[in-house]
């Protein structure tokens, strides 16, 4: 499953880094003299170097693509566009023709005329990847490098494409073109929009084109969405099913009918799910308490999906049979994840529910629009119930998921709940804040300038799922040090971590609790008579957060979460509070903070709680969410102001409170 | 630069001894014996982490006389955890080595064993970042079922054609190895020199005519723990000099002798052609010194010439021709080298080949002649009697040569006359016709690499604080700044990399204004001149205002922070120097009612002095953090624990300031 996926994922590394171009006998494109004179561009300031000119034409009829490039270079940096790499599946794909030169500063030209390599990237069974490669000589800075290829793909290999029209790089000048292969229908779109000043793709005599100028260059950001999601792009999809509409919504329902009609075969097998159902349920059993019920039942089965990678040998050994249907689920004891829903679906059904499969798009990757009419994008399915009038949406497919919960990818999206009469687009709500919680509780005594004590951790909901799918193939060992460095990494200096409990990996619906001993050095800092104190401990995961001023894109988290603190430290003998913070709270748009600090009988108490409330935030926003954040900072730093207690006023402090 | 027979790793126990020699006569997929021994085997000590420990390890090599070099490997480890990378037979080779067999076991925890060949393997080109090209693979096996508990092992024949005969047998690892042997087989009449490395020097057993046998046991796993030495510093190995039998194969006794050949490897290649002299006229025509020439040319060789690597064949060791070099504008280091040494001998000044490692402790004093040692090149320039009162912090005095600069033209951004850290100290191979020998390179004083911070800025009573930074980055520090420099593609992200530093002083802060000066300049320090306002910098406590006093920037470091015992020395890649000098303006109606305290930390690796102290209206913070060794020894880190803790406290110190009035 995982060779599968990553295979995959070469194919589209190597599409989106080819497209076609002009005729490998056609002569260069005149070089003009303000590209010449060039030395930055105010668009893109600063920038090492820039696509002047890209041009790509993909013949799907002819299996084959041009790409043509000719990049400014600005500064000493932008020099190593001179090393090209064109990357090819060997086994499916050719590149030929290729033709480069550079450009000096005076105008002058010098062809490449020098080696073009043939690297292995890497050869296994029946996979070969390798690598055109050469570096153009003489570039400078002021240079302009061009080249082109062609590259060929094996006949009948026909697949979707993308014009990605963002780069790294600012495009000052883009022609894309495609010919759709004849066989199959084409659509394409736009759904993020295209660059300003940008027409939409005309088709004209049987060639899509598109161009377009002054496109920013591409930067990352934190917490931003998939990076697809925010590049301007055209994609094309091919209509491989048997589907003739091109109405959306006929479009699914046509499509709706093919799956349905799997579907249903595939779990047409209700003797046998009614003789598994009798022996999980009691009649007395509440509709929640059957639906638990077989949810345990079909979680606790072999899942093939989220076993350990297996070497080729292993496989054959293994000797997984074909499943056919769920009752060979049932039988085998195992399926992948896809296969468990539908056992789930068809059990529920069995025990007298009505249950459908759900074929849904995580948003880990993209997100889905049903406007382009992809049926590809939906690669994941659920299980839809109906419980008193609602809807509850269940995903036994996956280990570690509580009853009722999906995981953070599958939430918040719209699914296709398969139906007979063309099925219906159900909205899956976003997890809410109770359902994606960490508590941490510290019991600290405070010896000379060090904190020394327990810190207890609770990893409820999703935040629990995280964990336990992170370390479910690791040993103790890998666990301890995982969690180890998961409290490090959140305390805000150095300190010593040892886990000291065997916290319960394979639980479902429990939180993973872990309990470390702790030691924070030099915590309290002195400063003559006095010792200071922050109040931020767990306070790591915001010191750099959002830290820039200016942003380009949306935020984006992947689920709504809570973080709350519990921290009590308790003061040797002989020392007093002297202040303490103000109570803060701060929240804007969809964040949310606080803190309360007290002092009891000398041992303070820190409250701290931080909140995520929604995932998605527009650029908009961004100063508002800037400044929260720079709020919880400062809060966080927020001194505790210690000192001796003066023998005349040992007895009076006792029981005091300071607020 | 990697010509060897073969480096691996090789154990094998005592009783076993009579196995190895058997023919292995394996059926279907059964382990062969001598792994199928291993499982009554006790499993040498390790500590929880191990992912596995080393139950077998041989490695036979047999020269043959026409050069030809085969060895045969086996090898075995018992699993402890998952995912264990043992698990994975990777194999290594080029152009000039075949592998003729490789297949490997597994003997499960529970059901029948499993046996993978080549044809099950993956070939993995070289990476483009490291070379352009190159025609250096890996096959990498991956042994199944290799689950906690079980027994995996390989056997890998292969046939190579070195350019000369030497061999070296490392026989730590990053596991316990429980006993490890190797085998030398030599022509009639050949005989070898052994030098040991971290492991003390002892007799092989002869077993046959001209055949040798070393074996060790309970070697001690070399762990991976951060700024450790590289692993080839702390790796127990034997190297060792084959001396061929008279009037057979190459003789190299001496540095000379390897000095020599590599010489034959290069001599045509620093033909200067007329392209090339046109070139170093022009850029020396305004020089008006030599040493302004000499400066001129080497910075078109740092600049000017492209970094690409295209390594085929004995292009891993032999440069390309000056001409071709110059004509394509890129090269890797020996190419950069030997274009410069071409340029800098049509202005009168001779250079050098300086083969070395770019890594501290690889390169030990006493090292064999080989060129296993080595991965870099640099050039050593003889300075003209003319130039005889110059001075630089690279400059060493040669007895035949007199004073030679060491300069590094593959690294854009340390200024001719000094050397980047991580090359300062470093044993090197200086090529000449009259007497290659093994020299040290010098070692800079740490002043000349580091960062000078000095701020004026102003607190006022809300605790907002403001006011001017200028930072002068020299040595490597410099040279660390303007490579990320470099990379950003965009004002943008240069904007960035501010925010992201005053993020690490300041909890909320807006850049006023930022600007880099002598980035292109290398001659010149680095400069940095950013201004900021930070709000809520001095934190309100009643009727306090607390501040700390080291604004900005951080010497601390957490790495000995841990439970887990350190087993390596700490190493540093550069002396440095840092200092800082802060003005602030206080309030006014504030005093300081306490101050942080002084702090004076001195050791023989690394010294620390910071003073706070309040004239008048202005809090005045100084200090100076120096690391005046490259490696800290294990039994010294108590020390260094110490010393970071105390920079550490000394951060995180805050002035008291109260009004006058209270």
């Amino acid at each position: 499953m995982r060779n599968a996926t990553m295979m995959m994922r070469w194919l589209f590394v190597l599409l989106c880094l080819n497209a076609a171009g002009v005729s490998h006998a056609s002569s260069w494109a005149p070089i003009s003299p303000d590209e010449l004179k060039m030395t930055s561009e105010p668009k893109a300031p600063g920038a090492s170097a820039i696509i002047l000119e890209l041009q790509v034409d993909r013949d799907d009829s002819e299996n084959k693509v041009a790409f043509y490039e000719r990049m400014k270079v600005l500064t000493d940096a932008g020099r190593d566009r001179a090393n090209v790499v064109i990357p090819y599946d060997k086994e499916n794909e050719s590149v030929r023709f290729i033709e480069a030169r550079t450009i000096r500063p005076d105008g002058s030209i010098l062809d490449f005329e020098g080696k073009i390599f043939d690297k292995l990237i890497v050869k296994g069974k029946g996979e070969r990847y390798q690598a055109k490669t050469f570096s153009l000589p003489e570039v400078q800075v002021g240079s302009i490098i061009e080249y082109r290829y062609h590259k060929y793909f094996s006949p009948y290999w026909l697949f979707n494409s993308r014009w990605v029209l963002s780069d790294e790089l600012f495009i000052k000048h883009a022609k894309y073109t495609l010919v759709p292969n004849g066989y199959y229908a084409l659509r394409w779109s736009w759904p993020r929009g295209l660059p300003p000043g940008t027409a939409e793709p005309l088709e004209k005599g049987g060639r899509i084109h598109l161009e377009t100028h002054d496109v920013p260059a591409f930067v990352s950001e934190q917490n931003m969405p998939p990076e697809i999601e925010l590049k301007y792009r055209v994609d094309f999809v091919y209509n491989t099913l048997d589907v003739k509409e091109t109405v959306p919504l006929k479009f699914w329902q046509a499509a709706d009918k093919v799956w349905y009609k799997n579907a249903e075969d595939f779990m047409d097998k209700k003797k046998a799910m009614a003789k598994v159902v009798s022996q999980l349920i009691q009649p007395g059993d509440s509709p929640e308490q059957k639906l638990r019920k077989i949810y345990a039942h079909v979680q606790q089965l072999r899942n093939l999906t989220y076993e350990k990678e297996k070497t080729e040998q292993e496989e054959k050994r293994d000797k997984i049979k074909d499943i056919d249907d769920v009752a060979d689920v049932e039988k085998y004891g195992y399926g992948d994840a896809s296969d468990l829903t539908y056992l789930y679906v068809a059990l529920a059904r069995a025990a007298g529910f009505q249950s459908d499969i759900a074929w849904i798009s995580t948003r880990d990757q993209y997100f889905f629009e049903p406007d382009v009419m992809n049926p590809m994008q939906l690669t994941s399915n659920v299980a839809v119930v109906d419980v008193d009038g609602k809807q509850i949406y269940l995903e036994p497919g996956r280990p570690f998921i509580p009853f009722g919960l999906l995981p953070w990818y599958e939430s918040g999206i719209s699914g296709l709940r398969l139906g007979k009469d063309g099925g219906t687009w159900v909205k899956i709500p976003p997890t809410t804040v109770e359902q994606a919680r960490i508590n941490r509780k510290a019991v600290f005594k405070l010896v000379d300038d060090a904190l020394e004590g327990v810190v207890t951790v609770t990893y409820t909901g999703l935040d629990a799922i995280d964990q336990r799918l992170e370390e479910m193939h690791d040993d103790d060992t890998a666990r301890k040090e995982y969690m180890e460095d998961e409290l490090k990494r959140v305390i805000v200096t150095g300190a010593d971590v040892t886990m000291t409990n065997q916290p319960e990996w394979n639980g479902v619906e429990t939180p993973l609790v872990v309990e470390y001993k702790v030691r924070v050095p030099g915590w309290a800092s002195a400063v003559g008579k006095r010792r200071l104190m922050q109040i931020g401990l767990f306070a790591a995961d915001e010191k750099h957060a959002f830290e820039q001023e200016n942003r380009l894109y949306p935020v984006y988290f992947h689920c709504a979460e809570a973080v709350n603190d519990d921290i009590s430290i308790e003061l040797p003998s002989g020392w007093q509070v002297n202040s303490v913070p103000k109570t803060h709270g701060e929240n804007v748009a969809i964040t949310e903070y606080g803190s309360r600090v007290e002092n009891t009988n000398n041992i303070i108490h820190i409250e701290r709680s931080f909140t995520v409330n929604a995932i998605y935030l527009p650029q908009k926003y961004y100063p508002a969410l800037h400044e929260f954040y720079q709020n919880v900072r400062a809060n966080d730093e927020e001194q505790i102001v210690l000192s001796p207690v003066a023998l005349s006023d040992a007895s009076a402090n006792k029981g005091s409170k300071t607020h | 630069m990697r010509v060897t027979i073969n480096a691996g790793y090789a154990a094998v126990c005592a009783v076993l001894a009579s196995l190895i020699s058997s023919p292995a006569l394996h059926a279907a997929d059964h382990a062969p014996d001598w792994m199928q021994a291993l499982k009554a085997m006790p499993v040498p000590a390790h500590d929880e982490k191990a992912d596995a420990v080393n139950m077998y390890s041989d490695l036979h090599v047999t020269l043959k006389a026409d050069g030809t070099v085969l060895s045969q490997e086996r090898v075995a480890y018992k699993i402890l955890r998952p995912d264990s990378p043992h698990a994975i037979v990777s194999v290594p080779f080029d152009d000039r080595q075949k592998i003729v067999d490789m297949r490997a076991w597994s003997i499960p925890v529970q059901g029948k064993d499993y046996m993978v060949k080549e044809k099950d393997a993956m070939t993995i080109g070289s990476s483009v970042d490291f070379a352009l090209v190159a025609d250096d693979k890996t096959k990498r096996l991956q042994i199944p079922a290799a689950d906690p508990g079980a027994i995996v092992g390989y056997e890998v024949q292969l046939e190579e054609r070195p350019y000369f005969q030497e061999a070296e047998w490392t026989f730590s690892e990053d596991v316990p190895v429980r006993e490890a042997t190797y085998t030398l087989q030599l022509p009639a009449g050949w005989s070898f020199k052994a030098f040991w490395r971290n492991h003390a020097a002892q007799d092989p057993v002869k077993i046959a005519d001209n055949q040798w046998q070393w074996s060790v046991s309970d070697i001690k796993a070399v762990k991976h723990e951060d700024d450790m030495p590289p692993f080839n510093a702390l790796a127990q190995q034997l190297q060792l000099q084959l001396i061929p039998a008279q009037g057979e194969g190459r003789v190299l006794a001496s540095w000379r002798d390897l000095g020599n050949w590599y010489l034959g490897l290069t001599n045509d290649r620093r033909v200067l052609t007329p392209g090339i002299s046109q070139e170093v006229t022009g850029l020396t025509g305004t020089q008006t010194t030599l040493l302004g020439k000499m400066q001129a040319l080497a910075r078109f060789a740092q600049g000017d010439i492209r970094y690409v690597a295209i390594s085929l064949g004995i292009g891993g060791l032999q440069p390309h021709a000056a001409a071709d070099i110059f004509a394509n504008r890129y090269g890797d280091c020996k190419d950069k080298a030997t274009l410069l040494s071409t340029m800098l001998k049509q202005i009168g000044v001779d250079s050098y080949y300086v083969i070395i490692n770019a890594e501290h402790d690889v390169v030990p004093a006493d090292a064999l002649p080989s060129t296993n040692w080595f991965n870099h090149a640099i050039l050593a320039i003889q300075l003209p009697a003319s130039m005889k009162d110059v001075s630089f912090p690279a400059l060493s005095k040669h007895p035949v040569l007199g004073n030679i600069l060491y300069f590094d033209p593959t690294n854009e951004f340390i200024p001719f006359g000094q050397l980047p850290g991580y090359l300062q100290g470093n044993h090197a191979m200086l090529v000449r016709a009259d007497g290659t020998e093994l020299v040290t390179l010098p070692v800079q004083n740490a002043s000349t690499s580091g960062r000078a911070r000095s701020a004026t800025l102003v607190l006022n009573d809300r605790g907002q604080l403001s006011g001017q930074v200028t930072e002068r980055l020299t040595g490597y520090t410099s040279f660390m700044v303007r490579s990320t420099l470099q990379k950003t593609t965009l004002a943008t992200e240069r904007q960035k990399i501010i925010e992201r530093k005053l993020a690490d002083a300041f909890s909320a802060f807006s850049v006023t204004g930022f600007k880099i000066n002598n980035e292109a300049d290398i001659t010149q320090p680095l400069e940095y001149e950013y201004s900021f306002a930070a709000d809520k910098y001095a934190k309100s406590a009643g009727d306090m205002l607390i501040v700390r006093p080291r604004i900005l920037g951080s010497e601390a470091s957490a790495i000995l922070e841990t439970t887990d015992k350190r087993e390596n020395p700490v190493e540093y890649v550069s002396l440095q120097k840092d200092t800082d000098d802060f003005t602030v303006s206080l309030p006014a109606g504030y005093v300081a009612d306490d101050l942080p305290a002084p702090v004076d930390a001195d050791y023989p690796f690394a010294s620390y002095h910071s003073k706070a102290e309040v004239k008048g209206n202005t809090l005045h913070y100084t200090r100076t953090f120096e690391i005046k060794q490259f490696m800290v020894p294990a039994d010294k880190l108590d020390d260094l624990k110490k010393f970071y803790r105390a920079i550490y406290n000394d951060e995180r110190a805050n002035a008291v300031l109260v009004r006058k009035d209270h």
